[in-house]
């Protein structure tokens, strides 16, 4: 029996964390609901509580890097065989959790990134944020030598092996594309599949598209800083 | 030995038994101090051997000497900015892992009190 646990980053989000967590049981697979409460000053916890699921509650703001880490930390103590990572503003539809984690029960792959630009839905974005969504695909793809179309999607899965170096190795600045590319420098697999994602319900995105170009910046010169740092894990202990 | 070196020793010397006292006092630690302790001996050296300015400035090419003084000054401060930065970036680090282990032990307390609560039931 595969044990699965789905991380939900949590900030401020009254507005749609009942449904994101309803969508995930509305499922026929067997899936722990784990939120990740980064410090809300809004009724998230409470919400989270009245639907029964379990809730981490960080006392300080981290950000999306050290919430989602949490969640690896708590699927690593917990003993979790996959980790899902799902946006907790109801971006990601739970219907598709099951192409996410398809990769990884036939275990071809350690990590699986659903991506909204392989031809599943049209996602809509601003002009600047798609021409720095294409740039730092292309570097990031450049540099794991394969095409990494979504890098900054949030919504992924991992198998033991991605928890347990996650857990320990989880970048906090920019961390999904420098996820990436530490990943593939510590020799994991990586794979993408098509999913549909929806525009967000309510609240607001972290990324402002005034700022993207800033944005794109920072996370070109972190993914570059991140190739060129040693790999932590040792090549012999690789694909065991 | 001129009125404003006898002041400048002191003046170092001040700075060097008030930063060991600090450490005495527990306010600052060893390992932050360091950079204080040789900053204030770098000044006593150029203190004592007035020379050396001059000698540094004409090696460095140099044309006015005491613009070397402003050189070591600047380095000085950047080094020590450096070396908060670096302080600060661990710090960050070490309150990151302390957050998230809270989180992951209030759970665990949760957790616990309910399994207790429904085996007392």
């Amino acid at each position: 029996m595969v044990r699965i646990a789905a991380i939900i980053p949590a900030y401020n989000e009254e507005a749609n964390i009942h449904r994101v967590i309803r969508d995930i049981r509305s499922q026929d697979i067997d899936i722990k609901v784990v939120v990740v409460n980064d410090c809300s000053t809004d009724s998230t916890e409470s919400i989270v509580r009245r639907e029964g699921e379990t809730v981490l509650n960080l006392t300080n703001n981290l950000g999306i890097g050290g919430a989602v880490q949490t969640g690896m930390r708590f699927a690593r103590d917990e003993g979790y065989d996959i980790a899902l990572q799902v946006d907790g503003d109801g971006q990601h539809p739970a219907s598709e959790i099951k192409a996410l984690i398809e990769p990884i029960r036939n275990g071809n792959v350690d990590v699986v990134i659903g991506s909204r630009f392989l031809g599943k839905g049209d996602f809509q974005s601003s002009f600047a944020r798609r021409i720095g969504i294409r740039i730092i695909s292309l570097v990031n793809s450049i540099l794991v030598g394969q095409r990494i179309s979504d890098n900054t999607s949030g919504f992924r899965a991992f198998n033991r092996r991605a928890i347990e170096f996650l857990s320990e190795h989880y970048p906090q600045d920019y961390p999904e594309p420098v996820a990436v590319v530490e990943l593939f420098r510590n020799g994991f697999r990586i794979a993408e599949v098509p999913v549909r994602m929806l525009e967000r319900e309510g609240g607001e995105s972290s990324i402002s598209s005034i700022s993207s170009i800033y944005y794109m910046v920072k996370v070109l010169t972190a993914s570059l800083v991140a190739f060129t740092r040693k790999p932590v894990v040792r090549k012999d202990k690789r694909r065991s | 030995m001129s009125t404003i070196q006898i002041v400048l020793i002191a003046v170092c010397f001040v700075m060097v038994t008030f930063i060991f006292s600090m450490i005495r006092k527990r306010k600052l630690r060893e390992e932050y101090s360091l950079l204080w302790i040789v900053g204030s001996i770098v000044m006593a050296v150029f203190v004592l051997w007035r020379d050396l300015l001059e000698i540094l400035a004409e090696h460095l090419g140099i044309f006015y000497a005491p613009n070397v003084l402003l050189l070591i000054g600047l380095f000085f401060g950047v080094l020590m900015f450096l070396h908060l930065t670096v302080v600060v970036s661990k710090q960050a680090d070490e309150n990151k892992n302390l957050v998230q282990k809270i989180a992951l032990l209030q759970n665990m307390i949760e957790e616990l009190e309910k399994t207790c609560s429904s085996e007392s039931s």
